[in-house]
């Protein structure tokens, strides 16, 4: 009578831990790597292009600067569209939780996109900007620190998460 | 072949911590950086208004610009955490998993979340 109370109990754990592990589950974007390699790559010319105006710029020079800008902030942009391109996995675990969430007034768990696109395109605001400074009216040293900064932290956003997906 | 619960529960914390070490350093690697990163950004702010080289314009600009960076900030650590999540997820799931194979001689593969 003990052993069929045992062998029940082992089945009906065996049963439950099947349904309760029936699947793996994907909640982030697959780790991108030719997106990562280009993060980096685009890092060190973001970090040129700040060096080369570390002391402030006269907007006479801007024609000088203009070709690296629009290169640094066209390969942002494309790596924006990148990220955003990915397919962000969708599954019925997330959808639950989110509509559990959602109930409760909470934000859901993921957004559309991910988080390093929105860091991305908050990069590319930035050296926008700079760019319309410089040609307006030149950059002062403590403005460069500024766009600098801001730039730093967006892209230590995007370069860690992007790393983190490689899982 | 019986399930053994102790070792089955050891195991699952075993692999849970796993996870969670190599993350958490991570994490708060991340997070420290971040946090140092944004109050410089604020005090830089202030001195360029002080100085006079940060006109009205500019300074809306980098003030609302703060606010976007403080919201990517979370936003990436909420990914962070999802990342985390579902690895710790996954390494129970790979244990329960080993251990039915064993008590089953059935060779089961985890598919994926529809």
């Amino acid at each position: 009578m003990k052993l069929i109370k045992v062998m029940q109990f082992n089945v009906t754990l065996i049963f439950l831990i099947t349904i309760l592990t029936s699947c793996t589950v994907q909640l982030a974007p697959k780790y991108d790597a030719a997106l990562f390699n280009g993060l980096t790559n685009a890092n060190v010319k973001i970090m040129e292009l700040f060096a080369s105006v570390s002391s402030g710029t006269n907007n006479s020079t801007f024609s000088q600067r203009d070709k690296n800008y629009n290169a640094v902030i066209g390969l942002i942009d494309a790596l924006a569209l990148q990220s955003k391109a990915r397919p962000i996995p969708e599954n019925s675990i997330t959808e639950k939780v989110n509509t559990y969430l959602e109930s409760k007034g909470i934000a859901p768990m993921t957004d559309k996109g991910a988080p390093s696109a929105n860091s991305l395109e908050e990069v590319s605001k930035n050296l926008s900007k700079m760019k319309e400074v410089d040609s307006k009216m030149g950059l002062k040293s403590n403005v460069v620190k500024v766009f600098k900064n801001a730039v730093i932290i967006s892209m230590d956003q995007a370069l860690t998460y992007e790393s983190f997906l490689d899982r | 072949m019986s399930i053994n619960i102790e070792q089955l529960i050891t195991d699952m914390k075993s692999a849970i911590s796993q996870v969670i070490n190599q993350d958490v350093s991570v994490l708060r690697g991340f997070s420290e950086r971040q946090l140092k990163a944004l109050a410089k950004q604020g005090e830089l702010i202030a001195i360029g208004v002080a100085s006079g080289d940060i006109e009205e314009d500019l300074r809306d600009f980098f003030l609302d610009s703060l606010e976007d960076m403080a919201l990517n900030f979370a936003k990436t650590l909420r990914g962070l955490l999802m990342v985390t999540i579902e690895k710790i997820w996954n390494a129970i799931v790979g244990v329960l998993w080993g251990a039915i194979d064993a008590a089953t001689g059935i060779d089961l593969t985890a598919p994926s979340a529809g």
